[in-house]
């Protein structure tokens, strides 16, 4: 083959393609053999390019004979099925990563908290109290979830969502979990978008619990464990925030909450049991949709 | 699916040479398309994943057949392609006469350089696009667009001999 010939004719081809710089397109166009090897290009693209008749009677036929032989195995013809399909996905995936940023943001708060004051009770009730003060950013996210809910009845909540009974992490979350189900009549999401995770998570003790715990859910939702491909990477602060946490801090998450809007993800969740004391806490997150890793604590402030 | 199906069965055609392989081919490749909405995961666009889901099946068919398509007239004439429509309509007869060229020129080109210059110059897709729909480096599909393009111009024109036996300077 000849180097400099296929060189010459990528030249061209690219000019065609309109993929070259002025330079190139000045070295085309001012060479006669290149330009005649530029218009048989032309030609041949143009043929190529030319109307292929479609025998739609019959190509319905083979379409027909497509589905139905694909139906038996799959049941899945429908392509506006898919895309629904897929946009449930995605929103469950969001929600997912947020419960993530979540409670690894809880832990590390969590941590600070046990760091600062040997007291842990004191303290973690304070961040409860500082929740129940009703910043104005608080309030406004709690309102995302219930009209009339107060930062009181969002701690009823969380009470009465312990007293409730799912199994995690045999039981999926998502369409098969009514927001009824957090116990709180005053929590009201509406629209499909919302989505809420279990209202108890199973005490975990280590690190590599909550890293299960959090493969469990993304495997339970979209099929396949978060650290799997394609997901692995989409939310590495959470996940950084999650391995950094060290030690044997044990945490219940009693009630997580999540809605989702057309601009951010809010979280609300209720802890339990922290490190082996009858404290709680709630923290709410909130981060935009399409960026977990940028997710901020609006309650409690930041120790 | 019905909306795809003139497209796909358009790449087909190009790729087969002739009618009836093409809808045999086109067959195959919406049955992988309904097999594989499931695994479809909206990370590309619908289109570019038909495509390469389309290409490798109208492809692993026609190997499966191995055999030259054979040129000819077409099976059915005079049916609007409504889904390509971006090229005015030929008058008839140099319709057909370029057609025979063209499925003429197709079956002399190598796989490797075909399906990538139909790509391009029938579905229209860029080289991002091409290289994701065959898995391939993007400057090896500039690179065999160029060739295949190439080719199939010294074909038409009449002159089949190898590349490298054109004087250029």
């Amino acid at each position: 083959m000849n180097d400099n010939t296929d060189a010459l004719d990528e030249l061209v081809s690219r000019y065609l393609d309109a993929e070259v710089t002025a330079e190139e397109a000045a070295r085309v166009e001012s060479d006669p053999e290149l330009l005649a090897r530029a218009d048989a290009m032309r030609s041949a693209i143009e043929a190529v390019a030319a109307l292929v008749d479609i025998p739609m009677i019959d190509l319905d036929q083979r379409r027909a004979i497509a589905v139905e032989a694909s139906s038996t195995s799959t049941g899945v013809t429908d392509l506006s099925a898919v895309r629904a399909r897929t946009i449930e996905r995605r929103n469950r995936f969001v929600a997912v990563a947020a419960a993530v940023v979540l409670l690894a943001v809880a832990l590390t708060a969590i941590q600070r908290v046990d760091l600062a004051d040997d007291d842990q009770g004191d303290v973690a009730t304070e961040s409860t109290d500082s929740a129940g003060d009703s910043d104005a950013v608080a309030d406004e996210t709690l309102e995302m979830f219930a009209d009339d809910l107060a930062t009181e009845e969002a701690a009823d909540m969380a009470e009465s969502a312990a007293a409730e009974t799912a199994d995690w992490p045999g039981e999926e979350f998502g369409d098969d979990i009514a927001l009824e189900s957090s116990g709180s009549d005053a929590a009201t999401i509406e629209g499909p978008s919302a989505d809420v995770l279990p209202d108890e998570l199973a005490p975990v003790e280590t690190v590599g619990d909550i890293v299960d715990l959090v493969d469990t859910a993304y495997a339970d939702v979209i099929g396949i464990p978060h650290r799997s491909e394609p997901f692995d990477g989409v939310c590495p602060e959470a996940i950084r925030l999650i391995t950094d946490v060290q030690g044997d801090t044990t945490v219940s998450v009693e009630s997580t909450i999540v809605e989702i809007d057309a601009e951010r993800v809010t979280v609300l969740v209720a802890l339990d049991a922290i490190t082996g004391t009858e404290t709680s806490g709630r923290v709410i997150i909130v981060h935009p949709i399409d960026d977990c890793a940028a997710s901020s604590v609006v309650s409690p402030e930041s120790p | 699916m019905q909306k795809h199906q003139a497209r796909i069965y358009a790449i087909c055609r190009r790729l087969a040479g002739n009618d009836a392989d093409a809808l045999d081919a086109t067959q195959e490749a919406l049955l992988a398309i309904v097999k594989g909405l499931e695994r479809f995961d909206g990370r590309a666009a619908f289109t570019t994943w038909s495509y390469r889901v389309a290409t490798n099946a109208c492809l692993d068919e026609l190997r499966r057949r191995s055999r030259r398509p054979q040129p000819g007239l077409p099976d059915h004439e005079g049916v609007a392609d409504e889904a390509l429509g971006r090229r005015p309509s030929l008058d008839p007869g140099d319709a057909v006469t370029a057609r025979i060229d063209i499925d003429d020129a197709l079956a002399q080109l190598p796989e490797e350089f075909k399906a990538p210059v139909v790509l391009r110059d029938l579905a229209g897709l860029d080289y991002a696009e091409i290289a994701e729909v065959l898995d391939l480096a993007p400057g090896t599909v500039r690179s065999r667009i160029a060739r295949g393009r190439g080719r199939l111009a010294d074909i038409m024109a009449g002159n089949h001999s190898p590349p490298d036996e054109r004087q250029r300077t």
